[in-house]
């Protein structure tokens, strides 16, 4: 009794993430691993420039900003419409760019650097 | 002669002025109560309660607004905060100066610049609209998150 109801809403939620689901999902993955692979970047370069000042919390916050908001967005959007799954995707991506520029305005007022 | 008596009428019906007595009277009743909702709502609808105890329609009728009252103060203070996090956005986009000589990078940036300016709107009116049937908290524990994640650092640090 338990298990078919459970089955058959997870065939539903699987049967509703469609093509166009997961080319939504693949477009703003890719949006987001090139934010990843910037903080990644910066992880290795920075460093070399800053030495002993380097920002560590800044550089790490960076590389976790991106693939939280991924998540986050792929969760709250699973169950939902391809609508509303690009919406979270779109928030999640802008949230992803309040980080960015706050991280270079940061940097530049801190370090006078970029 | 005719326009003289016409030219009368116009003037008593200036002179009386009607119109500007009713609508006061009918403002006045209106600005209070949502602003003094909970206090006063509340103890109408005990003395209610204690006085007739079956009287649940009335409560119900009672509550309903004295919630929608206070939740509107809130989201009319949250929807501030995020009106003055888009303002401070759009400043950081005037004033930061950004020089990267690669191209994709730089294109990037300006790309994130704009969504910076959009994520506090679209963040409110999509929470908005995705709560409608969820608890009042609920809205408001998700605005909260969105007041926190985000705040115009860049102005904050004076770009």
């Amino acid at each position: 009794m338990t298990t078919e109801p459970v089955s058959q809403e997870t065939d539903d939620a699987r049967a509703r993430y469609g093509w166009p689901s997961i080319v939504v999902a693949v477009v703003f993955g890719v949006l987001n691993a090139y934010v990843l692979w910037n903080a990644i970047g910066n992880l290795i370069n920075l460093p070399k420039e800053f030495g002993s000042v380097t920002p560590w919390w800044l550089l790490i916050l960076n590389l976790a900003v991106p693939i939280l908001t991924f998540a986050v967005a792929f969760f709250l959007g699973r169950r939902s419409s391809l609508g509303a799954r690009t919406l979270f995707f779109v928030i999640g991506l802008a949230v992803v760019a309040c980080s960015t520029v706050g991280s270079i305005a940061y940097v530049q007022s801190h370090f006078g650097l970029i | 002669m005719s326009g003289n008596d016409d030219d009368e009428a116009l003037t008593w019906a200036g002179g009386r002025d009607p119109s500007h007595y009713e609508t006061p009277e009918v403002k006045p009743p209106k600005p209070p109560k949502p602003g003094k909702a909970p206090r006063v709502k509340s103890k109408s609808a005990d003395a209610t309660v204690d006085a007739d105890g079956t009287d649940d329609g009335g409560d119900a009728e009672e509550l309903a607004p004295a919630m929608s009252g206070a939740m509107l103060i809130s989201l009319g203070i949250l929807g501030g905060v995020y009106l003055l996090y888009t303002v401070g956005w759009f400043v950081s986009w005037q004033r930061l100066v950004y020089v990267d000589s690669d191209l994709l990078e730089l294109t990037a940036f300006r790309i994130q610049q704009v969504l910076a300016i959009l994520a506090p709107p679209l963040w409110f009116v999509v929470t908005l609209l995705f709560t409608r049937e969820r608890k009042p908290a609920v809205r408001l524990i998700w605005l909260l998150i969105g007041a926190l994640l985000l705040i115009p650092w860049s102005f904050t640090f004076g770009r």
